[in-house]
């Protein structure tokens, strides 16, 4: 016979079943069932359709010299892929990349962002979703709806992979606004596997380098850096700092961009006052005394939010005020500023929130009725603003040409005043996406920023 | 020579951060035996809870003693869950499910966004002591001599009052002690609580120092606190307070000497994981097994069923396996891709089965055995090696790896041997994945799909159910490999292995061999798992096998019941479950989602360990056996699996 504790062990585990029962009924019936659900209404109403054939012709959207066959992306007929010398595939005769939107229907966007983890960008999410939502508010565009699938990828690159196999095999019609740097270190081969483009990212390694790619977050912040670090009559011994990754070749591109750019400032950059550290540094300290007692008399920093008021402590520790160039993250609302940040110079692709123009301002009052107290503007959030924006406005000029390639199409030719007074002019065309090639310098003063100089452009380093 | 002495007095703050998060450590050993892991969670919820005090305007006095009552409370409630629990290797993995239900319990209520909530300050950050050199901040100083009091301070405790004198009692003998009248609950519940106040103190004074709060501050600490602990062989606290210096000076030196090899990171945690290897080899007490010292009790895995039913039983399984890819779709929660991480999961937790269950060990760093498959096959494929044969050299490079780990296994205690290995999943973590010869394009290793399973456009639906079928067929050969262990010449050494080593090796096995071959083929099932989940998603990258994989892995394991070939499946389920992604779909997402799966995950955990130490499945079986067989007298001998 069962005995009373017995009894209760049963009645544990029963509840125990219970439970992962009634949670996998959930999962599968509930969420996935209504995912499931919405994909069947739209293929109902013909939104989405992988794999129709497109009549229209573009241009091949790289300058890049294709293998032989290779012949113009969007044509009907194989669905065939070729490899380049340097393993990156280009979109050649018959690609399935020709996904299309039925007049009314919604048009699904694919987005990740690592909003959980270490490090996250949810305010870019944030500045996504207010900017989608607003349009859609307004009627949508083209008399379509933009329905946003936004994923979490946890700071997880093959989580994110797997997220965005799943959105293609959703139906997803582009992707947009992303921000998840492991995710994108890889899925260059994936966009153009799947013919799909990513409009919007924070750009890493080949991302700037592929026709399915459009960044819109500068590649340029080593260099103009450098460039801004060394024009400061200050400065006889520039030093730099910056959170290397796990891509060696990446890490060792860096060092390059700074060391060039400090030369064409007119300076020189010496090897050992470039410091590479962890993203998980837990201070500062021994950085600071290192740059200290080697005489380093400027500073440029490429490093996160939690590092910034890391390194902030250990510089007013040790009294080192060298001349101090930060990127954008160190005016993150989570960064402390106080007395001795004052002066410190940040450089920045986009238009700084504090320096009031319309369109930035816009941004900044939407996520907050949007968000109310849990909004976060900030640089992040202007960059997923910034994606969407772009992505809508491409969506319009698109007409009722709802195609994959026609989106590449519209995108490779809009004007560069495109992003009003968000950024500098922006540099969109076929071939590699260099499209934010400008910075500008602004120094803190009394908390804000202020204008220091205007936007630089790097037109000629581009690696 | 004056930047090298000036790097190493840099770290005197960081090692008294590490000193502080130790000092909890030993504090537990000395009393239960038990190795606390959560004593970073700990100080985590603490800090959060002060921050969020100090935010409201109560005074920092009034904050810290509310946030040491906290760390105080936890810690009694910890010792309340150990307490039923026999053995000191069992309330060392209640210790990581509090770890998962402390860190998901501070994501819920606070998210997990990074640097929102400033921690509350005791010290201000002004200069006090200026070496020229080096300037040191109130902060640092208050730290250090805190950390330094605090050690001497409860040195003497344990040394010169009746209550530690008790506690050293109990500690050496809980039974005598209780002969001689000494309340060895009441004494372990305030070693506890002592332990808990001293880790909610470290969390509230080091959090300042690390800038703003986020839910993996402290609890990265783990391998170095590990270290510092081990350094004052977990009893000395002066000891582990030098310890923990020593190794905060240590790393900014180690750090600046391999600065040239620019590819390498994680030096700090490379730095700690050596010092625990050399600190178990140098200072361990010996290579016993027993009760006291928490060792395993291995169980038999069960004979295959033989007969009509098992004819049955298999001819279902196989007929289930071959359907399922055929009758799920590519979307939703129940679609191929998801069938596949059962397979995928159920493999890894097989491979824990095979080695608590059958061998007896504790691993903790099942995940880096994972990624070594992973990134083995990733590199093997760069190579131009087919993908079926890189699955198994992801594999062999997997078990090489374990029989390295396992190694030391031979000698060290289990619980030992659990410090150990979890302290190799942090370093990993930082230091593994980012080597260059493992990683690639952004840290991430590609693992393509081989032919018959590629997801070109048109293809896909029949890619992922060739990928399905393949893992779901690797998955079931291993079940029945390993359920077959019975038979045979390892059979028969396993099974003497469980009875005891002395007879083990007078029968004429080798000891050593026996653990090694049952390490190897665990990590080979593990790096299986690792190779296959790759080229699932196509690619390698560490934050799909970190040390929260590992633990979590160790988790469910126990939940499902490490004695059971079926329950890995189930295993399977329920880490499928545990990945599915609808908290933060279409929405912008705080974290509080995957931090409530990370809490209950750790409740269940405990849960489990205090009412069925042999997880579900035992329970069921349990239950089975009771109804069918109510004569007591017939009842086969109780499990005991985490004895």
């Amino acid at each position: 016979m069962l005995t009373g504790r017995d009894r209760l062990l049963a009645a544990l585990f029963a509840l125990q079943l219970l439970a992962v029962l009634v949670f996998g009924l959930v999962l599968v019936k509930g969420v996935g069932g209504a995912r499931q659900a919405t994909t069947a209404a739209q293929l109902l109403a013909g939104p989405v359709v992988a794999g129709a054939p497109v009549a229209t012709a573009v241009p091949r959207p790289s300058a890049r010299p294709v293998v032989a066959g290779a012949a113009v992306p969007g044509t009907a007929g194989s669905s065939t892929t070729t490899t380049q010398a340097g393993g990156a595939t280009n979109p050649v005769a018959g690609s399935t990349g020709s996904a299309v939107v039925a007049k009314g229907a919604p048009i699904k966007i694919g987005s990740i962002v690592s909003q959980t983890g270490a490090i996250n960008f949810a305010a870019s999410a944030q500045g996504t979703k207010a900017y989608l939502d607003m349009v859609n508010a307004q009627g949508g565009v083209n008399g379509h709806q933009i329905q946003l699938d936004l994923r979490d990828d946890q700071l997880d690159g093959v989580r994110g992979r797997q997220q965005a196999q799943q959105m293609v095999a959703e139906g997803v019609f582009a992707f947009a606004a992303w921000n998840a740097p492991q995710t994108e270190s890889g899925i260059v081969p994936f966009l153009e596997q799947n013919k799909v483009p990513l409009i919007g990212n924070y750009g890493v390694g080949r991302e700037y380098h592929s026709a399915y790619s459009y960044p819109l977050q500068s590649h340029h912040y080593g260099f103009e850096m450098g460039r801004f670090l060394a024009q400061e009559k200050r400065v006889t011994h520039p030093g730099v700092i910056f959170i290397g990754g796990n891509d060696t070749a990446a890490n060792t591109a860096q060092r390059q961009a700074f060391t060039a750019g400090v030369k064409a400032g007119g300076k020189t950059l010496a090897a050992g006052d470039i410091l590479q550290v962890d993203v998980t540094q837990v201070s500062y300290d021994n950085i600071v005394t290192q740059l200290r007692l080697a005489g380093v008399d400027g500073l440029a920093t490429l490093i996160d939010q939690t590092a910034y008021n890391r390194l902030q402590q250990s510089l007013d520790r040790q009294n080192y005020r060298p001349v101090h160039v930060a990127d954008p993250l160190f005016t993150d609302p989570t960064v402390l500023q106080g007395p001795t940040t004052e002066g410190t110079l940040v450089a920045s692709d986009f238009t700084p929130v504090d320096y009031g123009a319309a369109d930035v301002r816009a941004y900044a009052t939407e996520v907050r009725k949007r968000f109310g107290a849990q909004a976060q503007v900030s640089y992040l959030g202007q960059a997923g603003w910034l994606d969407a924006r772009i992505l809508v406005e491409a969506l319009r000029r698109m007409g009722d040409d709802l195609t994959r390639v026609n989106l590449m199409r519209v995108m490779d030719s809009l004007p560069a005043s495109v992003a009003g007074g968000f950024t500098a002019p922006l540099y969109f065309g076929p071939g590699d996406h260099d499209i934010n090639r400008c910075l500008l310098l602004s120094r803190v003063s009394g908390g804000a920023l202020v204008r220091y100089r205007g936007f630089a452009c790097d037109n000629e380093v581009f690696g | 020579m004056e930047l090298y002495l000036s790097l190493a007095l840099t770290g005197l703050p960081i090692g008294a951060m590490y000193a502080l998060q130790a000092l909890g450590i030993v504090i537990v050993y000395k009393t239960s035996k038990v190795f606390n892991f959560a004593t970073g969670a700990i100080g985590l919820a603490c800090a959060y809870f002060a921050s969020s005090l100090s935010s409201r305007g109560l005074p920092i006095v009034a904050t810290i003693v509310l946030a040491i009552s906290l760390g105080v409370l936890i810690g009694v409630l910890m010792e309340l869950t150990v307490r039923p629990v026999r053995g000191a290797l069992a309330g060392t993995v209640i210790t990581l499910g509090w770890l998962l239900v402390l860190q998901g319990v501070v994501g819920r209520i606070y998210g997990t966004q990074v640097a929102t909530h400033q921690p509350a300050r005791l010290f201000s950050g002004d200069v006090l002591i200026d070496l020229n050199v080096l300037r040191y901040g109130r902060d640092q100083v208050g730290v250090l001599v805190i950390a330094g009091l605090l050690a001497l301070a409860l040195s003497l405790f344990f040394r010169r009052t009746a209550l530690g004198t008790a506690t050293r009692a109990v500690s050496e003998n809980p039974d005598a002690a209780r002969l001689l009248g000494i309340g060895v609950d009441r004494v372990n519940l305030v070693a506890w609580g002592l332990a808990g106040a001293t880790s909610g103190l470290a969390g509230v004074l080091v959090t300042p120092l690390l800038g703003g709060l986020d839910t993996t501050k402290l609890i990265v600490f783990t391998v170095q606190a590990l270290a510092a602990a081990l350094i004052g062989r977990l009893s000395s606290l002066p000891m582990t307070f030098v310890g923990g210096i020593a190794l905060g000076v240590l790393q900014p030196v180690i750090a600046k000497a391999l600065q040239p090899f620019t590819g390498i990171s994680g030096t700090n945690e490379l730095t700690a994981f050596v010092v625990v290897l050399v600190a178990l080899a140098l200072l361990r007490k010996g290579g016993r097994r027993d009760v006291v010292s928490g060792g395993l009790v291995p169980v038999a895995i069960r004979a295959l069923p033989r007969g009509r039913t098992a004819v049955a039983a298999f001819g279902g399984i196989v007929a289930a396996a071959v359907l399922l890819p055929l009758l799920v779709g590519d979307t939703g929660n129940l679609s191929r891709f998801n069938l596949t991480q059962v397979a995928v999961w159920g493999l890894a937790t097989l491979s824990l089965v095979l080695l608590i269950g059958v061998v007896g060990q504790v691993s903790v760093c099942q995940a880096v055995f994972m990624g070594c498959g992973a990134y083995g096959a990733g590199i093997a494929i760069s190579h131009g090696v087919p993908f079926v044969l890189a699955l198994f050299v992801g594999a062999g490079l997997a078990a090489a790896v374990a029989a390295l780990v396992g190694l030391p296994a031979v000698r060290l205690e289990p619980l030992e041997l659990a410090i150990a290995t979890l302290s190799l999943s942090f370093t990993a973590d930082r230091f593994l994945y980012s080597w260059p010869p493992f990683a690639s394009d952004g840290g991430n290793r590609a693992v393509p799909r081989p032919g018959f399973a590629n997801l070109n456009p048109g293809h896909t639906a029949d890619g992922e159910r060739a990928y399905a079928w393949l893992a779901i067929g690797v998955f079931l050969v291993a079940c029945f490999a390993v359920a077959s262990l019975r038979r045979g010449r390892t059979g028969a050494a396993l099974t003497a292995l469980r009875s005891s080593e002395p007879a083990t090796a007078a029968m004429g096995f080798s000891v050593v061999s026996v653990k090694l071959r049952g390490f190897a083929a665990s990590g080979f099932l593990a790096g299986l798992a690792g190779a296959l989940y790759a080229g699932l998603v196509q690619g390698a990258s560490g934050a799909s096998f970190d040390f929260t994989r590992s633990i979590t892995l160790l988790a469910y394991a126990v939940i499902v019941g490490v004695a059971s070939v079926p329950g890995a499946f189930l295993g399977g389920v329920v880490v499928t479950l545990s990945t599915l992604d609808f908290g933060g779909t279409s929405d912008v997402t705080d974290g509080r989602y995957t931090s409530t799966i990370t809490a209950l995950t750790g409740a269940l955990l405990i849960v489990i360990l205090m009412t069925s130490p042999a997880g579900i499945s035992g329970l069921v079986s349990r239950v089975f056996r009771r109804t069918s067989n109510p004569d007591p007298v017939a009842e086969p001998v109780r499990e005991q699996v985490l004895v």
